[in-house]
């Protein structure tokens, strides 16, 4: 904590003093940004003949983005740097045979887009077990592993997501496509990003013992991915897409909307977290002295975080989601005014997407101008995600409309 | 227990909002009723429960599906609740006159909303307040005070620096030696407030114009009428159409086949429509569909031509999904596709004649034609035309193909006399299975059951003629007396003594069993037998009768081969005997077919029809900068934190230092009090090391 807390003093440091933002940046911050911005010029240059001008500029802006996202985070840099060269090494080994990803021994067993996926999964359900294991025996190996295994997951992740899209061109080019497009892809997405975020968090606030709640989340994520993906749907089969979705909206839309549902679901899962402490010590300063339960309830008062940044980060988590959700819901009433001829036809989907979006809206009333706190707050933003789960899978199993691509 | 100091400072802060919200609504001297009025209008409780009640109206309005055919939702309600729910609108809630005074009350509450807060966040915009007294600065969150040796002035010069540096902007005043510095920052936050909820109004009436909220208004005052009978758009009333200058938003479907011109559009309302004519005419040249190895389709492309009505001008373009056509005010979609009017060419044969005999029949997809047949009077629907079907592959192994292309398929209805359809759909080209060749015809007679299918085989002439030529034959009763007569005596060889007796009790049999075979197949023969012979002789009985059907079938199949001009003196080749057992086994099963005749589609006209959304939506453009509002808006409300810092410097003389100040300085964050908390911390720290 005291290291923390001096870290940030000094970062505040620059506010009250006479220094550049730009030239605080280190070294490695300009690197990171030259490296990348070096990346998306070879990229056009590369494919510019495949790419649109809005993908152009959706290329350019996301670099942006990128350098903005490092700077701001740093350790992110690394992550990325680890996705770009497995993901590299990934797509070199293919060449253009796809058959490769049935021979090729780093392909089949590690880092095809399937295998990649596999691996995430894994880690994923293992780092929920060990989080768990670091917040009851308080082991802070435990935690730092479990944090490891996470990061690795998500780097697994994302390079199956990144590998996925260049197989889909290898299929063929008239194939190829971004990996967002069914429920399968939507699902690694959605738990890369909640993990993500979860990280970001645990970094700042330099506590681990959220991580069994979110984790839970993700892992509850990777089994319906698994049970989709491999299982009777077989939906990890690259498929093409149908005219509809064959727009760059799709690539700006869809990370919009699982950067919301990622946030509404860590925001959820911390108010678990909050209740359960919160009850905690209800119940201690009720029962004084009285020792039933006690361990339990000692292990959740002192290894819980403080109450106070449960509700700040669960807060933060559900302004940030609900910026996003903004953001993806009008991305999406654009698009619909593109391909089905109005931005709003109170589509099944459209609706349910109003509909979190007033749910979240009331939310942050409550809280920003009535003042509100705790416990209410955080029973509704468990009902919350599960409104948000009915936008985004229910809507799909139980209602038909425009928006039934990946249905159940 | 920090929690708890959390919330009372909040509800402090919020104490001291309202009581400027109170005292600014004074000073405007509302009054009584109007002000009841309007702090009810404007108050959170009325804007939570609003928020509730169009969540849950859209829920409804998406479990119940939305604009289906009236007598789909009387099927599924029945007729009492199917009118309580009409009267609710609830068939087409996101129109109906309450949920738009839902929205109405929404727009109101959140203008009374705004009403209130506006003179607030322009007051708070320029004042720094530095009328604060020390007093209360002690109270706040975050304080604290140094004692600087350095003197008042300078003092000052280092604190202003550093606020400067910070990003605040900063008053001060000197009273009595007493330097009081306010400073702020971030007050740009104030006008997220403003843009969001500015936003949402912006976007609810440029909706609202973009509705079809007018129309339901002339609907009531007795202008319009929706149309409900399915009729063609020149025979619409007058009542139920629409001038091309006369509406200034619609959003409506038009169907184009290939080749054709329309200038009208239909606007769906509730359980009827209403007919839009445009100013402009839209031609279409060509309609394409591409698809993927897997059938799937990839692109639907429609070469249009628009002519304005007006002007003669004329814009020629292709237009895709994602990809529409923008003219003037109006945007031209790709949305569906639908058979444009193929023309199929076909012959009927009959499975109940006794001399085989084609009807020829020319009919148009989508049109109804009477038939007659050897069964009474039948209605012939062609319902559609597929051009292709694409199928996985059964031999995706050997061929490396994942899937095949199956050909043309027709799906088209029989309706007899009594209003009952079966269901068929008839494969165009005869389809290869382990190396022969059949006529496939599926046929249902409900649209829930999957289709059973009939396999025709194919002659060397890949037609119908010869199965159907077997056919009559079987039908022909004196044609299979003859037959049945001419296979018994050959069969019993008179040399052995046989009476022409036997042999005409033979062929009796013969002929019985074939018809038994013809009108049932083998079930037909079984059942027969199960009915008349006893239990234990049963099995013999079988055998002897199941090789004389044989012999008959195959008689009259070779007589078939002879007619048609067949050499059959030597022996059949094995493909002619295959074509008998799966002609045998077809013919078996031809009595589930359930129709008078097998419809074979000698050749085609294709033609597509594209089908075009036609929209207008002036509002659109304002609805997108609502969207910007409300992302600026956003932005600013929970990333931009409004910040204060207020210092009070006063001379501070202790006895050894005759030149020392006493610093104050307390500050707040607002809504960000944590962070502001941090950035506090980081400025003690400085004043720390200056000062101590």
């Amino acid at each position: 904590m005291s290291e923390d807390n001096s870290a940030t003093i000094q970062d505040m440091d620059n506010l009250f003093e006479k220094r550049s933002y730009w030239r605080s940046l280190s070294l490695f911050d300009w690197s990171w940004a030259i490296a990348l911005l070096a990346g998306g010029v070879y990229a056009w240059q590369q494919y510019s003949s495949l790419m649109d001008v809005y993908e152009v500029a959706i290329l350019f802006a996301s670099i942006i983005a990128m350098v903005a996202w490092g700077w701001l985070w740093k350790p992110v840099r690394a992550y990325s740097i680890a996705v770009t060269l497995i993901s590299l090494f990934a797509i070199s080994l293919y060449g253009n045979d796809l058959a490769l990803g049935e021979t090729n021994f780093f392909l089949k067993f590690l880092i095809s887009g399937k295998s990649a996926i596999m691996w995430m999964s894994a880690l994923y359900v293992l780092a929920t077990v060990t989080y768990f294991s670091g917040l009851f025996s308080g082991s802070e190996f435990a935690n730092k592993t479990a944090s490891a295994m996470t990061w690795s997951a998500t780097v697994m992740g994302l390079v199956g997501l990144l590998v996925r899209w260049r197989e889909s061109y290898l299929i063929h080019v008239d194939v190829g496509h971004i990996p967002v497009s069914n429920l399968y892809e939507v699902f690694i997405l959605f738990s890369i990003i909640t993990a993500l975020l979860y990280l970001y968090y645990e970094g700042k606030n330099k506590t681990y013992s959220m991580g069994g709640f979110v984790l839970l989340v993700i892992s509850s994520a990777v089994a319906f991915l698994l049970w989709y993906g491999f299982g009777a749907r077989g939906a990890s089969e690259i498929q093409p897409l149908v005219p509809a979705l064959q727009s760059y909206w799709m690539k700006i839309h869809v990370p919009a909307n699982f950067v919301g549902y990622g946030a509404f679901a860590l925001a959820a899962m911390l108010s678990v977290a909050y209740l359960i402490k919160d009850s905690a010590l209800t119940a201690v300063s009720k029962a004084q002295g009285n020792s039933e339960n006690k361990g339990m309830r000692n292990i959740i008062i002192k290894r819980f975080p403080e109450l106070e940044i449960l509700d700040d980060v669960m807060y933060k988590s559900i302004a940030l989601g609900f910026s996003f959700f903004t953001l993806a819901t009008i991305l999406g009433a654009m698009w619909a005014a593109e391909a089905w001829g109005g931005y709003w036809s109170w589509d099944p989907k459209e609706t349910w997407a109003l509909i979190v979006w007033l749910n979240y809206a009331a939310w942050l009333h409550l809280r920003l101008t009535k003042g509100w706190r705790g416990r209410p707050l955080a029973w509704w933003s468990i009902i919350g995600l599960f409104i948000t789960l009915f936008a985004f899978i229910g809507v799909n199993m139980f209602l038909s409309g425009l928006h039934s691509y990946g249905e159940l | 227990m920090l929690d708890k100091n959390h919330q009372e400072m909040n509800i402090k802060n919020n104490h001291l909002q309202s009581e400027q919200i109170e005292r600014i609504r004074s000073s405007r001297q509302e009054h009584g009723v109007l002000k009841v009025l309007l702090s009810f209008l404007g108050s959170m409780e009325l804007a939570i429960t609003l928020f509730v009640m169009v969540g849950i109206a859209s829920i409804i309005g998406t479990i119940l599906q939305q604009n289906q055919a009236y007598n789909t939702y009387i099927i599924k309600f029945g007729p009492f609740w199917f009118e309580v729910f009409r009267s609710l609108e609830l068939y087409d809630i996101y129109s109906s006159w309450w949920f738009v005074v839902l929205l109405g009350f929404l727009l109101i509450s959140t203008s009374a909303c705004i009403y209130h807060y506006f003179p607030v966040v322009v007051r708070e915009w320029h004042r720094f307040r530095l009328n604060i007294s020390a007093k209360s600065l002690k109270l706040m969150h975050s304080s604290g005070s140094w004692i600087s040796h350095s003197g008042v002035e300078e003092s000052f010069a280092f604190v202003q620096e550093k606020l400067t540096n910070g990003g605040y902007q900063s008053r001060c005043k000197t009273e009595q030696g007493v330097i009081t510095i306010a400073a702020k920052k971030g007050s740009i936050n104030r006008l997220g407030y403003l843009f969001t909820h500015g936003a949402i109004i912006v976007i609810c009436l440029s909706a609202l114009y973009d509705g079809n909220f007018n129309l339901k208004l002339r609907e009531v005052a007795g202008q319009l009428k929706p149309e409900t009978r399915d009729l063609f758009a020149s025979q619409v009333p007058d009542i139920s159409r629409l001038k091309a200058g006369e509406n200034h938003a619609f959003r409506g479907n038009a169907n184009v086949p290939e080749g054709s011109t329309t200038g009208l559009v239909f606007l769906q309302m509730r359980n009827g429509f209403l007919v839009q004519e445009l100013p402009f005419t839209i031609t279409l040249n060509d309609f394409r569909i591409e698809h993927y190895e897997s059938g799937m389709p990839k692109s639907f492309e429609s070469d249009i031509v628009i002519q304005d009505k007006e002007s003669g001008e004329k814009i020629s373009k292709t237009i895709e999904v994602n990809h529409p056509l923008v003219y003037k005010d109006f945007a031209i979609y790709q949305s569906s596709f639908d058979d444009g009017g193929s023309i199929m060419d076909m012959q009927a044969w009959s499975l109940d004649a006794q001399e085989q005999k084609i009807m020829p029949i020319k009919q148009v997809v989508g049109e109804k034609k009477i038939l007659p047949t050897s069964r009474g009077e039948f209605k012939l629907e062609l319902s559609e035309f597929k051009l292709f079907n694409i199928q996985p592959n059964p031999k995706a192994e050997e061929t490396g193909r994942k899937f095949k292309n199956m050909g043309s398929t027709l799906t088209f209805r029989l309706r007899d006399s009594s209003g009952q359809a079966t269901e068929f759909i008839n494969y165009v080209n005869p389809v290869e299975q382990e190396g022969r060749y059949f006529f496939l015809s599926g046929v249902r007679s409900s649209v829930s059951q999957p289709f059973q299918y009939l396999f025709i085989p194919a002659d060397d002439q890949m037609s119908l003629k010869r199965f159907f030529s077997i056919r009559a034959l079987l039908n022909n009763e004196q044609e299979m007396q003859r037959i049945a007569e001419k296979t018994a005596a050959l069969s019993l060889s008179p040399g052995k003594g046989n009476s022409s007796e036997a042999s005409s009790q033979v062929a009796i049999v013969m002929q019985r069993l074939a018809d038994l075979f013809n009108r049932g197949g083998f079930d037909q023969v079984v059942a027969d037998i199960e009915d008349k012979v006893p239990e234990d002789k049963r099995e013999s009985v079988m055998d002897s009768y199941f090789k004389v059907l044989q012999t008959i079938l195959g008689t009259v199949y070779l007589e078939v081969l002879q007619q048609e001009g067949v050499d059959i003196s030597s022996n059949i080749t094995p493909a002619q005997e295959q074509y008998y057992d799966d002609m045998v086994n077809t013919m078996g099963v031809l009595a589930n077919y359930n129709s008078p005749v097998y419809l074979q589609i000698k050749s085609f006209e294709h033609k597509q029809a594209s089908g075009f959304q036609i929209t207008k939506a002036p509002g659109k453009d304002l609805v997108y900068l609502g969207c910007i509002l409300l992302c600026i808006g956003i932005v600013l409300m929970f990333y931009v934190a409004h910040k204060r810092i207020w210092i009070i410097i006063e001379p501070y003389n202790t006895d050894e230092d005759k030149q020392g100040a006493k610093l104050l300085i307390a500050g707040s964050g607002d809504r960000h009090q944590k962070d502001f908390a941090k950035e506090f911390q980081a400025l003690s720290q400085l004043l720390d090391k200056r000062f101590s």
